[in-house]
């Protein structure tokens, strides 16, 4: 019962939380010029229509009854922008909450490279994106345990032993090269080992159509987002209709739900590289966490006791200590997770993966068009949910685990 | 145990933790070394014009007859063929342009001329393509020949060495791959990218010229367009150092005193921190960062007497700070709240001292030492997020060759992309892995020394690892 409390609880006060993230959101959608704050909720109009939201004249700025610009000061009315900032931060409030996070233009580098989400919301735009980011993340998240808690137990039983300086000497090693550069590095080492560097100049090397083993480790499916020529990948088109697969929008469930092993296989082997990539940066940080607390648990009485009584070492650590030392780990692991969602832009974009860093990523590019601020906005407002649901999740498997924290 | 012992005993104990420290310092006597060097960091002009400053160029018009071109020198040779317009027919030549290597031996290069297209609609059909084969012999002559039909058409040759010189370090002048040593200090450069320059450390004569780490471009095919990775990267280091830094150590304070006046208070303040910490937690750092830059260069508007031209560091520590924080209040507070149960704070309260006091004499000095271990690791971090910063095209530095680690590495990164994107040659692209190899290492080993030094604060700091 205390468990149902508590996790009532922490929804409760998830509110005031994502609350004083959407206010902050707002300080600083505030300081945008009303225009481009009227281009982020409706979409940029077409260039024969900019007097909509860029009149010259003394309608420019103004709101008032001077203004002779019905369209300007109909979308201002509209939007709530010429009311006072309580009223307008009340009104982004609601509508952030409802789900109603403003429209993607076309003026911008996304707008330009994903020419069917003009026009759409920044909802549906994001919805069709975040399975591959989510399908990265669950792999990457599957890595990093499978390597860091053995590894950490090693670790933290050979305390300063050669197993353990080289576990720490390695784990660093991912967490002091930067992503770009390990990701770049990754990329090509792949292509020359498998492909022995035979495809390496290929003269579109970014794009799956052909058989360049540079194509093979990065690119998503189904819908490719080779820069400038969107169109079939060369799958089938019952699985590719448009930017989603069907049922569920995940690549790989969808692969294996229609029955095409061999394409899950396939989503699955574009994203290993990247997963390895992200995962070789987080191990270091799970790795100090997970020896210091096996540190920490195997000073303590009861393993003493276990020991003295006869229970032979591997039982010890795996049982009695291991088991208690999973409390850190998983809030290392919540905070992980926060960590690697904002690093997500530059991997995806050296794999050209479909997910919404890439999105992120190209709206804030200025090479073709404006930034786009609605969907810089709602990727925020996304990231921050994604945040603060994976940080319940791991407090509400923290409860489950430790009594302490449900009672106390 | 006497003294030696000890000490004998302490070296061998922290040996990692004391190479992070040695590391370290050595990063900061190269930084305080590198105030003291007037290096230029921004892209080097070129000082010296010489003599093959002006393209030769010579061409050859109606090919029924060899005519003998002027004796070429050796050297790299850039050709190209202009297409030709012909009885409103177009005729273009495949390939239309590339390079070939006088050096002596007879060199053969193929041109196909396509089949003429139409220029306008309504002219006539299109014909057979025409094909030639140009030889350029030993020295002298330039024979073309083979030609099907008189057509004119033109190929001119040029022959420009880049000259690439290096101000305040000496005259130092390049010349094309393959041609003649021109003097003494000059580098050799790939004719495609003259902006490449390999590194020029002799280790065998204990020289080094003025780019002993390479050069770093954003333009490879621009001459004079870069700078040393050696200078960038000793430049470098004050600037990261000081980024790192002051978003490290203000960040530190901050979270300082909202944990600790959240742990030891507990009740509503408990709550009400901890639910602001949670709110700035939830922001993805490199986000923020990308949405306060964002905004703030998007219009013409001041906000607190900065506009777009001039804010970007500002902005840069600004926007760092505003999610950094929260993770060392976290941090103080876990510890405060173990604190507060000890002995001494209930004896402190009971010989009268006042909140105040407890909180200044007994607790904060008890439970600061994850904020120094949590120091240590993130001043590694802070120039890998800067270089993500670089690398997602924010140009939040003065200049695009700002010498800083991490835009170091990320300007690397992308010119390495664009190399990829560009090589078209089957062989005998450089892949300059001086400007990925040397940051890289440079950014590899400031990480690993603070986190060598983390790692030996806490095994002499944490009192729950004592033995």
């Amino acid at each position: 019962m205390r468990m149902w409390i508590y996790i009532l609880r922490r929804l409760i006060l998830l509110i005031p939380v994502v609350m004083g993230v959407m206010t902050i959101t707002f300080v600083l959608i505030s300081a945008l010029p009303i225009p481009t704050r009227l281009a982020s909720l409706y979409g940029s109009p077409p260039l024969r229509d900019a007097r909509i939201y860029y009149p010259t004249g003394p309608c420019a700025t103004d709101s008032s009854k001077n203004c002779t610009n019905p369209a300007y000061a109909h979308y201002l009315d509209k939007s709530g922008l010429n009311q006072p900032i309580p009223y307008q931060w009340a009104l982004y409030i609601y509508n952030s909450f409802t789900l109603n996070w403003g429209t993607v233009g076309n003026g911008s580098t996304a707008g330009y490279y994903f020419a069917s989400a003009q026009g759409q919301s920044v909802i549906t735009v994001l919805g069709w994106f975040l399975p591959y980011t989510l399908e990265l993340a669950a792999l990457s998240l599957a890595i990093i345990l499978a390597i860091a808690l053995p590894l950490g137990n090693l670790a933290a039983v050979n305390r300063n032993r050669p197993i353990d300086q080289s576990a720490r000497v390695l784990s660093f090693s991912g967490y002091a090269l930067p992503g770009f550069l390990l990701s770049s590095l990754a990329l090509m080492g792949a292509v020359i080992v498998v492909g022995s560097g035979t495809h390496f100049f290929a003269s579109s090397p970014w794009c799956s159509v052909g058989e360049t083993t540079w194509s093979e480790f990065s690119g998503s499916w189904p819908a490719q987002n080779c820069y400038g020529v969107i169109g079939n990948s060369g799958y089938p088109l019952w699985l590719t209709g448009g930017y989603i697969s069907h049922p569920t929008g995940f690549p790989t469930i969808d692969a294996i739900a229609n029955g095409a092993y061999w394409l899950a296989l396939d989503s699955v082997v574009r994203l290993i590289i990247p997963a390895l990539v992200i995962a070789f940066g987080s191990i270091a940080i799970l790795l100090r966490f997970v020896r210091n607390s096996m540190l920490e648990v195997m000073n303590l009485d009861f393993v003493r006791t276990a020991r003295a009584e006869g229970v032979p070492e591997h039982t010890v650590i795996k049982r009695h200590a291991g088991r208690n030392s999973l409390n850190v780990t998983i809030t290392v692991l919540g905070l992980t997770f926060a960590g690697f969602i904002g690093g997500f832009p530059v991997i995806e974009d050296v794999f050209h993966l479909n997910g919404v860093g890439l999105l992120l990523a190209l709206s804030v590019e200025t090479a073709h068009g404006g930034i786009d601020f609605g969907l810089v906005f709602g990727a925020t407002l996304l990231f921050t949910l994604i945040v603060v649901v994976a940080n319940i999740i791991v407090d509400v498997l923290y409860a489950y685990l430790d009594p302490r924290v449900r009672l106390g | 145990m006497d003294a030696y012992k000890r000490t004998w005993f302490f070296l061998r104990r922290n040996t990692l933790a004391l190479f992070g420290l040695g590391v370290l310092i050595f990063f900061v006597f190269v930084a305080i070394y590198a105030t003291t060097q007037p290096l230029p960091y921004y892209s080097m002009n070129s000082y010296c014009a010489t003599n093959n400053s002006n393209p030769t160029t010579f061409t050859s018009q109606n090919t029924t007859n060899s005519v003998p071109a002027p004796g070429l020198p050796n050297g790299t040779y850039s050709w190209k063929v202009l297409p030709v317009t012909e009885s409103g027919l177009r005729y273009a030549a495949t390939p239309s342009s590339g390079t070939i290597h006088v050096d002596g031996t007879r060199v053969v290069v193929s041109i196909v001329f396509g089949a003429g297209v139409p220029s306008s609609p309504s002219a006539a059909s299109p014909s057979s393509g025409l094909s030639a084969d140009i030889k350029a012999s030993y020295g002298v002559t330039f024979v073309e020949a083979d030609l099907p039909f008189e057509t004119p058409w033109t190929i001119s040759m040029n022959y420009t060495s880049p000259n690439l010189c290096i101000s305040q370090v000496g005259t130092v002048c390049t010349y094309p791959a393959g041609s003649a040593v021109p003097g003494p200090g000059c580098y050799e450069t790939p004719f495609e990218n003259p902006s490449d320059i390999a590194p020029t450390l002799n280790l065998a004569k204990f020289s080094a010229g003025p780019l002993p780490l390479g050069s770093l471009t954003l333009n490879p095919t621009v001459s004079n367009n870069f700078f040393s990775v050696y200078a960038g990267l000793l430049r470098g280091s004050d600037w990261s150092l000081l980024l790192a830094t002051s978003i490290v150590v203000s960040g530190a304070m901050i979270g300082l005193v909202v944990g600790a006046i959240s742990g030891f208070f507990g009740g509503v303040v408990d709550e009400t921190l901890m639910r602001l910490v949670d709110i700035f937690l939830s922001i993805p750092q490199i986000l923020f960062v990308i949405v306060v830059i964002a905004v703030i260069t998007q219009g013409n508007h001041t906000f607190l007497g900065l506009d777009a031209n001039n804010t970007h560091i500002f902005l840069l520590i600004v926007g760092f700070l505003v999610t950094w924080w929260p993770f060392y209040a976290r941090v103080v507070r876990g510890q405060v709240l173990v604190v507060r149960e000890q002995k001494y704070v209930e004896a402190a309260r009971a010989a009268g001292a006042g909140k105040g006091r407890i909180i200044r004499r007994h607790i904060i000095p008890n439970s600061i030492y994850p904020v120094f271990i949590q120091m240590s690791l993130d001043v590694g971090t802070i120039p890998l997020l800067i270089g993500v910063l670089v690398y997602l095209g924010f140009n939040i530095f003065p200049s695009s060759y700002f010498p800083e680690w991490g835009a170091i590495s990320a300007n690397s990164v992308l010119e390495l992309q664009l190399f990829l994107d560009t090589c078209t040659q089957a062989t005998g692209c450089i892949v300059p892995w001086w400007q990925i190899l040397f940051p890289g290492l440079v950014l590899f080993f400031f990480a690993i020394s603070v986190n060598f030094l983390s790692d030996g604060l806490r095994d002499a700091l944490d009192p729950r690892l004592r033995r």
